[in-house]
């Protein structure tokens, strides 16, 4: 009786081990991909680039993208949409293309697909993300109104939300208008480097446009802060790496293989926005009517730097107009650790400031992984995330909900 | 049964068994159903077939000759939870889901012949065949995301390994010295099998901003397929102490196998419109239509062959059983494996074809490179112990259990070999005689591994391709062993 009690013990066992072993576990479902929204284009002949010279408004008509919501269509009646405006930076780097524009930049960072994730998943509102071409024939644009790139501080701000909001069926590709929400509180701008500048720029002087504003490593201080020199720890960069030693090769340098050049395409932009001079002019650049704010040895040059500090957001913050706006904006601030032109620092230098001031903002730093690129554009696609997430607390939709 | 129909049914298990063996964990955790049941303490024992695989010289002690037949299931339960992210950035892997292999019971086998020659009583030959190790996994870690490609999906196949090697054992033992002293000799004709699936990350190969994320690393599955031979030796001692006591001790050899197969390579190209158009120069419109091809969401790939070298480990074993009485064995085993000698494997591609027609361009081709798997295992030691008690003329229990160190360190720990940690082996099994001729022997044997987290992604040899898998992982096997033993 003994032995069979231990041979059915053995055998439980037995069973029991071998049917735990044969268990099939079921994985999980892998995700399905989230409804993809649309990319749309249309064209705009701006207003500001209308009277500038042959050669900067060779392209007045400019492309803008706008990203729509999964499910939106042109043609029939819907609910309307907030909308973000992202205000491209640029690269000093072969990608950049005048006669295509930068209205790509974003899209490059896959911006629609992590927007079409975070609204299937609930995390932000459906809305519209327009990205317009700010590119300029040096680079860039600085988003100042100049007499020589164009007013893009208007174009960008008045003239581009009036035209999204009364877009006409017949003006975008689809043959459609956009639905949008037109009130301040349903309007963001936010963007990358340059992009960045002009988003705060514009929100400090557009105070009844946009709901809230971002900026990503952007050149907030160009004179930087305590033992940092701001734009200025670029000049001999520049030097450099266009080979200039002499005052004659500093008056000679020109446009040639600009686009392999990212110091030159960086100062030429912004000369072409603060500090454009006429041919003429004793301290210019003759034949590319822009003026550095350094000589050949680096040196600043104070009646060029002065106009620059003029447009310095940093210095801004010292006028108390400025103050209480921001204090009434929502503003999101991030800063990488590794930017080649140090615009991360300069951010820093402005958190710093409004830090100081009292002025109330959301900050955000990130990293460049090890063996990645040593450019936070290259993060863009991962902070476009927190961009949207930021900006979608402050988007009041059409029920009037946040 | 006549001798010649044994031996030849011996043979004809012997190649049906290999290519049916597969079963869990890379080194198998021992071989025989009544080694196995004592926890594979058997070095002090080793006196019947398999016991050529603990140690050959234990079969200096058989009385008869004896045919065995083993059989082994296998059920492990392996599960992935991804976090392949390098300072929070991910690449595509499932992070953060809970991803179970695909689970299936393996057969494997194992059989033995040794004969006793009547003319000499001190002497006996024949051989055996075992799978002594194996790995077999297959997982679904990897998606394109929709915003790397929203075109085309990777296969659901994008983390497989089965890696086994099976020996072919002829063996022979002698005892001396009054039947104290007994020496074996086996030589280990070992096939290695490798079956490999695996994503990869390749950098991409074009500038910035043509490289920013989430397009800095291209989705790679490469898949190889092969076999080879080589050949290693097992040699053993045992002594006996007293007629209590008997001690043993075997080493085995590393042995290099060379395999060559089959292989395949895809690169899922990303999608992203956004770059369409960005060389608009016309000196540069044939780098355009390369980067305009590029982001298009194509797969690109070829097929081929390849080579490997894999290297097995040597080991050092020593071990006792002691018999308090005549129905009591006590056992125990310590194993040391020098797992450093199991290098790394070195991939190499040769006559690619690639699936384009046209538009392949040299940079993609450029993509496609040798892979380098490099291990950099520890050297580690097993620790068994085993007990056999005779209940009565018909039944015998057997119980044991094994300590075995991973010998992985986390640089290296990918789910190619998910050995994910130490391993707890229990094991209980039972014999029955039938009669003087013919015997049953059963063993279960559960394992369980330690779980292992690898948080930081690292490349040990520099070659820009990451050697670990980030993430969580954890194993568990399930394994029976039957065996029908004749003696004749």
């Amino acid at each position: 009786m003994k032995s069979v009690y231990r041979i059915i013990g053995i055998s439980l066992l037995a069973i029991i081990i071998l049917s735990v072993g044969c268990v099939k576990r079921d994985n999980p479902v892998v995700p399905e991909a989230p409804p993809a929204g649309l990319v749309a284009w249309f064209t705009h002949q701006y207003d500001g680039l209308t009277g500038t010279n042959s050669i900067w408004n060779r392209y007045p008509a400019r492309r803008v993208a706008v990203y729509t919501p999964p499910g939106y269509d042109f043609e029939k009646i819907g609910p309307r949409y907030p909308t973000l405006y992202l205000l491209p930076g640029f690269d000093g780097e072969p990608s950049f293309n005048f006669e295509y524009g930068n209205e790509t930049y974003y899209m490059a960072a896959s911006v629609a697909r992590v927007a079409d994730r975070l609204i299937a998943s609930g995390e932000i509102k459906p809305l519209f993300i327009v990205m317009p071409d700010a590119a300029i024939p040096y680079g860039g644009s600085f988003y100042a109104n100049s007499t020589l790139a164009g007013k893009w501080e208007d174009m960008m701000s008045v003239e581009l939300v009036h035209k999204i909001d009364t877009l006409t069926t017949t003006e975008t590709r689809t043959g459609s208008g956009l639905r949008t929400l037109a009130a301040k509180e349903s309007r963001a701008i936010g963007g990358h480097s340059s992009g960045g500048y002009g988003a705060i720029r514009i929100a400090m002087t557009n105070d009844s446009l946009f709901g809230s504003v971002s900026a990503i490593d952007a050149p907030l201080a160009f004179d930087g802060s305590g033992s940092f020199g701001g734009i200025k720890e670029l000049f001999s960069a520049y030097l450099e790496e266009s080979g200039i030693a002499t005052e004659e090769q500093y008056q000679a340098t020109d446009t040639a293989g600009f686009r392999t050049q990212p110091n030159k395409i960086l100062f030429y932009s912004m000369a072409a926005t603060y500090s454009p001079a006429p041919k003429t002019a004793a301290e210019g650049l003759g034949n590319l009517q822009i003026s550095l704010p350094f000589d050949y040895h680096g040196n600043v040059v104070d009646s060029v730097w002065n106009r620059w500090l003029t447009n310095d957001l940093y210095r801004w913050l010292d006028d108390a107009t400025y103050q209480n706006i921001l204090k009434n904006q929502n503003l999101h601030l991030e800063s990488s650790d590794h930017d080649v032109n140090m615009f991360n620092q300069q951010t820093q230098s402005f958190e710093q400031k409004l830090t100081t001031l009292g002025i109330d903002y959301d900050p955000s730093a990130f990293s460049k992984y090890e063996g990645s690129d040593a450019r936070s554009r290259t993060f863009l696609y991962d902070r476009l995330e927190y961009i949207l997430k930021f900006h979608d607390k402050h988007l009041r939709d059409r029920d009037g909900k946040y | 049964m006549e001798l010649r129909k044994v031996a030849l049914l011996t043979l004809i298990v012997a190649v049906l068994m290999s290519g049916a063996a597969l079963a869990g964990g890379w080194q198998y955790s021992g071989v025989g159903a009544r080694a196995k049941a004592m926890g594979g303490a058997y070095r002090g024992i080793a006196d019947d077939g398999i016991g050529a695989y603990y140690n050959p010289a234990g079969l200096a002690f058989l009385q008869q000759n004896i045919f065995n037949l083993t059989g082994e299931v296998s059920s492990p339960r392996p599960t992935a939870t991804p976090d392949f992210k390098a300072k929070g950035y991910g690449f595509g892997y499932l992070d953060g889901q809970k991803r179970y292999g695909k689970d299936a019971s393996y057969l494997m086998g194992e059989a033995s012949l040794f004969f006793r020659p009547k003319k000499d009583n001190n002497f006996v030959f024949g051989l055996a065949f075992f799978q002594g190790y194996d790995q077999n996994t297959t997982m679904n870690l990897y998606q394109l995301s929709p915003a790397y490609n929203s075109k085309i999906q990777i296969s659901d196949v994008n983390h497989r390994s089965n890696f086994d090697v099976i020996t072919w054992q002829p063996t022979a033992a002698m005892k001396f010295s009054h039947d104290r002293v007994a020496v074996g000799v086996g030589l280990q004709i070992n096939r290695g099998d490798i079956l490999v699936d695996q994503v990869r990350l390749v950098d991409n190969p074009y500038p910035y901003p043509l490289n920013v994320r989430p397009y800095d690393k291209f989705a790679e599955l490469y898949s190889v397929d092969g076999y080879g031979f080589g050949v290693g030796a097992n040699v053993g001692v045992q002594f006996k102490v007293s007629p209590k006591l008997t001690i043993g001790a075997n080493y085995v050899s590393t042995s290099k196998i060379k395999i060559t197969g089959d292989s395949k390579e895809r690169i899922y190209l990303p999608f992203n419109d956004g770059f369409a158009h960005l060389y608009m120069d016309p000196q540069a419109s044939a780098y355009q239509r390369e980067v305009d091809s590029t982001y298009k969401g194509a797969m690109i790939g070829n097929t081929g062959e390849f080579e490997v070298e894999m290297k097995l480990p040597s080991e050092f074993g020593v071990g006792f059983a002691y018999h308090p009485n005549e129905k009591t064995i006590v056992s125990a085993d310590l194993v040391y494996t020098r797992w450093s000698e199991f290098q790394d494997f070195q991939i190499k591609f040769k006559n690619r074809v690639t699936n384009q027609k046209q538009g392949y361009f040299a940079t993609w081709d450029a993509m496609f490179t040798d892979v380098a798997v490099p291990f950099q295992w520890k050297d580690k030691i097993k620790i068994s112990i085993g007990l056999e008690k005779i209940l009565n003329e018909r039944w015998t229990y057997r119980g044991g259990y094994m300590f075995d160190q991973s010998p992985v360190p986390d640089e290296t720990f990918s789910q190619l070999f998910l050995d994910t940690g130490t391993k707890h082996h229990f094991n209980a099994g039972a014999g029955f005689k039938l009669n003087e001729r013919i015997s049953f022997d059963a063993a279960l044997e559960l394992v369980v591994f330690s779980s292992r987290t690898i948080s930081t992604l690292t490349d040990v040899n520099d070659d820009q391709y990451w050697d670990n898998f980030g993430g969580e992982f954890k194993n568990l096997s399930f394994n029976s062993t039957w065996a029908l033993n004749y003696r004749f």
